[in-house]
């Protein structure tokens, strides 16, 4: 791989082609603060991640390896090695996670609904361990592209450990950061003020994603249309940011940033119930801690009816084991239940698919 | 010091949090709900409660979690307490609670809290009447650490 072309300082380049043990195969230049070189590392035989930043030796960018090397919790990317290159240059080496982030996992339909929620929940049980006493730390960036998953097992891992702080636990809270704005939640729009309540806001809005709800890239499609009008007659992107941000922040105090109705259908209330909690704007209403929230989660997450879609079909399996679909055929819908001869009609056709999905659920 | 108190009733987890600053004790169990173990013949559920249940045990962060002791015997009709049998269920709960690592784990024998509480008088009333015993619980262990 020529390495010439990326636009790396000459210390990177050097080290990078005085690695001999390291085949580097897959760059990624997304980071703001870093470049992440992926490949297969011959001593470890297995693929690793080998992330170069940049800082000082008093910078706080080694905060990441430093913590993530203390933690040892199987919902957190784990640190091999840590280095200085040069005075301005480090790295540190992770295991490469075969899925990749989330977001481009949830968005290539590889998942069904209880293993979406399976995600939720372990990245839950890696928040406890990063807000316990003992460590004390807010990510305070939670959200698909900082997590990661194993392809088969579909175990998440909390990574990205790039706005991460650690608080005085009598204190409970430090300041918030430059986060995208759209999982800022209320508190750090108003006083600056985030705590471990503020990471379970994140994965509240990360659930909400998911699970399908609408949640556009761009932020112009946040806006309705008369925003969108409104926008495009500001002048100046910085003007324009202010005004985006002051739209986002009136939904989030009105609680009404994330369109529940746009959720699928089949997502059931108890569900939608965790996630209103998991984002509410008032801290005395939001889940208190990630216990409170693990708990409810798990109440939605025994019996589950599983569904996935496959196009216009949706498929349902019930916790003993049952299949249905439903399939959209004229204008109307009916329910197949699978049999030993295939697939089976079961029930009247219906106008509207809600019955059928609420039968099954 | 903060000491959790447990009584295991059926499927559920009841949790009393006794905090001692200075000999004043305050509880400081919250907003806590009673958890449920159910559908526990399917694995992955009582993977999923005890991975809610020690997150719920790693937020308080107490240094001790007494637990309700239970006879695992049959209940004999000329004995004093007369609770009935234990649910198995209890004991898989049980033994979820004793695995947790961030805390102390003990057993307690409700006859040592209930003749503990009889001379010296809690000083303070559950929040929930269903605290009653997690309360007796955590006090006695609270006020008889060795």
């Amino acid at each position: 791989m020529d390495l010439t072309e990326l636009g790396l300082d000459e210390e990177v380049i050097v080290f990078l082609e005085s690695q001999t043990d390291f085949l580097i195969d897959r760059i990624s230049q997304e980071g703001g603060n870093c470049d992440i070189f992926f490949g297969y590392h011959e001593i470890f035989q297995r693929r690793i991640a080998l992330k170069i930043y940049y800082g000082n030796e008093k910078s706080s960018s080694h905060n990441e390896p430093r913590i993530l090397s203390r933690i040892n919790h199987e919902n957190i990317l784990k640190v091999r090695d840590a280095k200085r290159i040069s005075n301005l240059h480090s790295y540190f080496m992770t295991d490469e996670i075969s899925g990749g982030d989330l977001e481009k996992f949830f968005k290539a339909g590889k998942l069904n609904l209880s293993e979406k929620l399976n995600i939720i929940h372990g990245t839950l049980n890696g928040l406890t361990e990063l807000h316990k006493p003992s460590n004390s730390i807010v990510h305070r960036d939670l959200k698909p592209k900082n997590i990661l998953i194993y392809e088969d097992s579909k175990q998440p891992l909390i990574s990205d450990f790039g706005s991460i702080k650690q608080y005085d636990k009598n204190i409970g809270h430090v300041n918030g950061s430059k986060i995208t704005s759209v999982y800022t939640p209320k508190e750090v729009f108003e006083d600056n003020f985030y705590s471990p309540q503020s990471d379970i806001y994140q994965i509240g809005v990360t659930m909400f994603q998911i699970l399908g709800g609408f949640f556009p890239g761009a932020y112009f499609d946040w806006l309705n249309e008369k925003e969108k009008i409104k926008f495009l007659a500001i002048s100046g992107p910085f003007e324009q940011d202010v005004y985006l941000n002051k739209v986002i922040y009136k939904r989030v105090v009105q609680h009404n940033l994330l369109q529940i109705d746009t959720l699928p259908k089949y997502i059931n209330p108890h569900i939608i119930k965790v996630i209103k909690k998991a984002t509410h704007p008032n801290l005395k209403l939001r889940y208190e801690n990630t216990g409170a929230f693990l708990t409810d989660l798990y109440k939605t997450q025994k019996k589950l009816t599983n569904w996935h879609e496959d196009g216009d079909t949706l498929y349902a399996t019930k916790s003993n084991g049952n299949e249905f679909r439903i399939i959209a055929s004229k204008g109307r819908f009916h329910t197949e239940k699978k049999g030993n001869a295939g697939w089976r009609r079961q029930g009247e056709f219906q106008e509207t698919i809600d019955s059928l999905i609420h039968e099954l659920n | 010091m903060k000491v959790l108190g447990i009584e295991i009733k059926g499927r559920e987890i009841r949790i009393v949090a006794l905090e001692d600053n200075g000999g004043v004790i305050t509880d400081v169990t919250g907003n806590y709900k009673p958890m449920k173990l159910e559908d526990d013949e399917i694995a992955e559920n009582v993977n999923l409660f005890k991975n809610a249940l020690h997150a719920t045990l790693s937020n308080y962060h107490a240094d001790i979690i007494a637990i309700r002791w239970r006879n695992p015997k049959p209940v004999r009709s000329d004995q004093a307490e007369k609770n009935n049998s234990p649910s198995p269920i209890s004991f898989k709960i049980e033994g979820l609670i004793q695995i947790y690592e961030g805390s102390k784990v003990y057993l307690v024998k409700p006859q040592s809290s209930t003749a503990y509480v009889k001379k010296n008088p809690l000083p303070l009333n559950p929040k929930f009447g269903y605290q009653a015993e997690a309360l007796k619980i955590a006090y006695y262990q609270i006020k008889n650490i060795k």
